[in-house]
């Protein structure tokens, strides 16, 4: 799994790459490149043809909704028929959403490392928060290199099987953290400085699924579950208003879609 | 929909998700003010004291008021009538006396219901209203009112383009609309509607829990180290019967070692004993995910074990997203915090009543002082980086709130003298002064040959060694009657006054009214006779001898009739005392309650004051210009500053110009 995040976290190193000036525009793309993907594998993957007639029954029901408007019974019963289509249309739909979903999911999961979290400001605390299989090792301990202070003991949460610190880092840049407990050592990156520069992996995490959604890291082995840092949201900033990624994303990458629908020739 | 219609058409229970997005749009419309090569300074420190100031110069601690006191002008500068900061400022605002403003205390009385509201603004709901269920939809706007009246010195100036920038002026909540940068101080609420109520939870509630004012204590109990409560908002206008919003949050405490973690709605906050955290953003749900009210709140973990501790300032506005006008244009505020962090909102910041409720201890209190001072003085420099010309107006109010808490660290006559306390308790008040003479070299690096400078405050000092309660002196003497007076102990807010028997009573830190028929709802006095009846009560209130210290506790009423003009001078108080030093209003008696004896020791920590005789308690003016008048006043400021800039002041401004 670990490979796997590799090779996509350095693919869409490679689209932001241009536009580490303007992060924005590198949302923009993906989002747009994402609403062409969803369409190509929805045409790829769902039948088109079924689709179009579908569709193209829909259509004659309406019509005769309107052209038989003073008769009853044919309202009714082109009205129970739309409400059949559609659920057909809706069946038609699965297939290619099946297919789509996880494709999202991964492009998401990679967006929201460049565009969730922001860095810790300089000067700014942050929490560290270590969830362990059991309990909590008595002497765990976080070590912070130069630039960063760990500023509390650990606060032990027995119950939850949590520990979790305050550092504050004193300047900008890639720190590593070191987490001591029952021997075993375990690393966590800290990014300090200005928004807008990369990816900001809030979480090291074990177990597959779990390394799925949190692919910034190598996955953690041993007695920790997840160790996490406690970003602020990241501000982002398109055309001087503030918008959370994720709205970006789905209305650039569905406009995006709907917009190139009749280039590629499909059936939505 | 610009930030403001949306609160005017949601009211101020829903002042809501109006932040944001057009922050960067409103921020590029406020633009910045052609030059005019001529700058008026004013540093306002409230509560300067002039004799204090020679006494700590004379000691050596404040070089930079001593080298400018060698070479300017320095003396001391007259009142308002009553001494209250509201009045002050307000004087200082208009350029003239309560009889044109129509601030004449802290509080004053609906007089058609007797019941009180702070002076400087109020907050009125919605007038329509639609229910479904539970749930309140506004139809029409809610508004917060500067209750201020009469002429607005940056407002003339802008009609004549002089740029100006007013940094927390008291009095000036919510800000008048006009095209200076101004921020809203004193008046200005926390996101409850209050002056500032801290939140204090903790497993050992103390004796007094009951009786706070200005906070509430929540008793907690923690099971495995860790306990959920609620912290309390807004009222939720939003739902029937307007309930406070609450915002839960988790506490985790170590087993062992002295840490603990406070989490709500996906943030966190780690604090070790005794630590303060910066500023946290809280958001109220109001209706759903529809409507929220933000605030911000800073805590201070006072003991971990062997009991649990913890403070909560009050919910200050977030000057970065500020659920009500706090500020123009809209975005000067957070213009103001994204370049010095996010300050204190509140009117007056120093949680005072923490100290005075034993909530803090001396020193805890210091460092929360200290804490707004370095927010104060951060804005100090980032507002002044800013400036380039035209008016410039500063506010600080550490002198005041300080003075107020800690004169009686200093002075051994005080019955609260701590012989033994640390030297920095014992030297707080000379400590912020010394403060003061760091904001006046920041400032001096802004003078030039085309600026005006001034530094005034809006009164000066004395102790508070006694308190006098009016409502008893007017009972004893037969001027007031109770209803009930079984009664008597629980009597509050003129709740309990048999009014087809009283004459006269006392509401607000220095006032007097006489129960008039046409003006109160039961009044029993003819107009004609109103000011033979004040007459008499100020001969018999300054021949008043408070027999246990065998001293006057009354310098001067004076008649308002004959102190006040204006047309706002038929609203004010018949009488205004003027209390000798060491006296002041018992706090009850502002809120017309009636402890059994008149006159009695001072034991709560607010021990100093000036809500006294103005003519003990004047502040200070330091000039680099020459000043012609003998005894300039607060209200003179306002046409010696347009003066300055070559503006004629209105007529209702009846200060002078004051230099040469």
């Amino acid at each position: 799994m670990w490979y796997f995040n590799l090779a996509l976290t350095r693919l869409f190193d490679a689209l932001a790459w241009p536009f580490q000036r303007w992060p924005a525009g590198g949302l923009l793309l993906i989002s747009a490149l994402t609403g062409v993907a969803m369409l190509l594998v929805f045409k790829a993957t769902s039948n088109q043809r079924a689709i179009r007639r579908t569709r193209d029954l829909i259509r004659a029901h309406l019509l005769a909704m309107r052209l038989f408007r003073d008769d009853a019974r044919v309202v009714v019963e082109s009205q129970k028929k739309v409400l059949r289509t559609n659920l057909t249309y809706l069946r038609y739909a699965v297939v290619p959403i099946v297919f789509i979903l996880p494709i999202v999911v991964l492009i998401m999961v990679q967006l929201d490392l460049r565009y969730g979290p922001a860095p810790a400001q300089p000067g700014e605390a942050v929490v560290v928060k270590a969830i362990f299989n059991g309990a909590v090792d008595d002497d765990v301990t976080l070590a912070a290199p130069p630039g960063i202070v760990v500023e509390t003991p650990a606060l032990r949460i027995p119950y939850k099987h949590e520990a979790d610190w305050r550092v504050r880092p004193a300047k900008a840049g890639r720190f590593e953290l070191s987490l001591k407990s029952k021997g075993a050592t375990y690393g966590k990156e800290l990014v300090a400085g200005e928004a807008g520069v990369g990816r900001v992996s809030s979480r090291r995490v074990s177990g597959i699924w779990s390394q799925l959604t949190n692919p910034g890291e190598r996955p953690l082995s041993g007695d920790l579950v997840a160790i996490e840092v406690k970003y602020p949201s990241r501000q982002n900033k398109l055309f001087g208003l503030g918008v959370h990624w994720v709205l970006t994303f789905f209305v650039v990458s569905l406009v995006a879609a709907f917009a190139l629908k009749g280039v590629l020739k499909t059936e939505v | 929909m610009k930030r403001r219609n949306f609160l005017k058409a949601t009211g101020t229970g829903a002042a809501v998700a109006a932040a944001g997005g057009l922050a960067p749009l409103l921020e590029a419309c406020a633009g910045k003010p052609k030059p005019i090569g001529r700058k008026v300074i004013v540093l306002a420190i409230d509560g300067m004291d002039p004799r204090l100031v020679r006494r700590f110069v004379a000691k050596g601690g404040m070089p930079t008021f001593a080298k400018f006191i060698e070479n300017n002008t320095f003396m001391p500068l007259g009142t308002s009538l009553p001494p209250q900061s509201p009045v002050a400022w307000s004087d200082f605002i208009t350029g003239a006396g309560p009889g044109v403003h129509g601030i004449f205390d802290f509080i004053h009385r609906d007089p058609h219901t007797l019941y009180p509201f702070l002076s400087i603004s109020r907050s009125l709901p919605p007038s329509k209203t639609i229910k479904l269920g539970s749930l309140v939809i506004p139809l029409s706007g809610g508004k917060v009112e500067n209750l201020r009246r009469g002429p607005c010195l940056w407002e003339i100036l802008g009609r004549h383009d002089v740029p100006a920038t007013v940094f927390k002026c008291p009095s000036n909540f919510p800000p008048v609309k006009t095209d200076a940068r101004t921020v809203s101080g004193l008046g200005t609420p926390d996101l409850r509607g209050t002056y500032g109520t801290f939140s204090y939870y903790t497993d050992d509630p103390p004796a007094n829990a009951d009786e706070f004012t200005g906070g509430e204590c929540y008793p907690v109990r923690l099971w495995d180290n860790t306990f959920t409560a609620d912290l309390v908002g807004p009222p939720n206008t939003f739902r029937e019967g307007s309930p406070a919003a609450k915002l839960r949050f988790t506490v985790h405490r170590d087993p062992a070692r002295d840490v603990a973690k406070i989490a709500w709605d996906g943030d966190e906050v780690i604090l070790q004993q005794g630590e303060w955290s910066g500023w946290r953003r809280v958001r109220f749900k109001l209706a759903g995910p529809l409507a929220a009210a933000v605030g911000m709140v800073r805590f201070y973990l006072k003991e971990v074990r062997p009991h649990f501790k913890l403070y909560v300032s009050p919910v200050n506005l977030d000057p970065l997203e500020p659920a009500l006008p706090i500020s123009t244009p809209g975005d000067y505020a957070a213009q103001i915090a994204r370049r010095a962090g996010r300050y204190y909102t509140q009117g007056f910041p120093e949680e005072t009543k923490a100290l005075s409720h034993g909530v803090f201890e001396e020193e805890e209190y210091l460092a929360q002082a200290g804490i707004v001072l370095d927010e104060r003085l951060a804005c100090l420099d980032e507002t002044l980086a800013d400036f380039d010309d035209g008016f410039f107006f500063f506010y600080i109010s550490t002198i005041d709130q300080n003075t107020h808490m800690m004169w009686r660290t200093m002075d051994p006559e005080h019955p609260l003298y701590q012989p033994d306390a640390p030297p920095e308790v014992k030297g707080a008040v000379e400590h912020f002064y010394r403060e003061m003479d760091g904001a006046l070299t920041r400032v001096l690096a802004e003078v030039d040959d085309k600026t005006t400078f001034f530094i005034i405050s809006d009164h000066g000092f004395a102790p508070f060694y006694r308190e006098f309660n009016l409502n008893t002196w007017l009972l004893d003497n037969g001027y007031l009657a109770l209803a009930d007076p079984t009664r008597r102990a629980e009597t509050e807010f003129l709740d309990n006054i048999d009014w087809a028997r009283t004459v006269a009573y006392g509401f607000g830190l220095n006032a007097l009214y006489v129960n008039l028929r046409g003006r109160e709802p039961h009044g029993i006095v003819e107009p004609g006779d109103a000011d033979a009846l004040a007459g008499e009560l100020a001969a018999k209130l300054e021949a008043y001898i408070d027999e246990e210290a065998d001293e006057r506790a009354i310098v001067k009423a004076y008649k308002s009739r004959e102190s006040y003009r204006g047309p706002a001078a038929a609203s004010a108080p018949e009488l205004i005392l003027g209390f000798a030093p060491g006296y002041r209003l018992a706090d009850g008696s502002a809120v017309a309650e009636f402890p059994e004896r008149v006159c009695k020791v001072r034991e709560d920590k607010w021990a100093a004051d000036h809500c006294i005789d103005p003519s003990h308690v004047p502040g200070v003016l330091f000039s680099n210009k020459p000043v012609a008048a003998e005894a300039p006043a607060l209200k003179d400021l306002a046409p010696t500053i347009l003066k300055e800039f070559g503006l004629a002041p209105p007529p209702e401004m009846t200060g002078r110009p004051i230099l040469e």
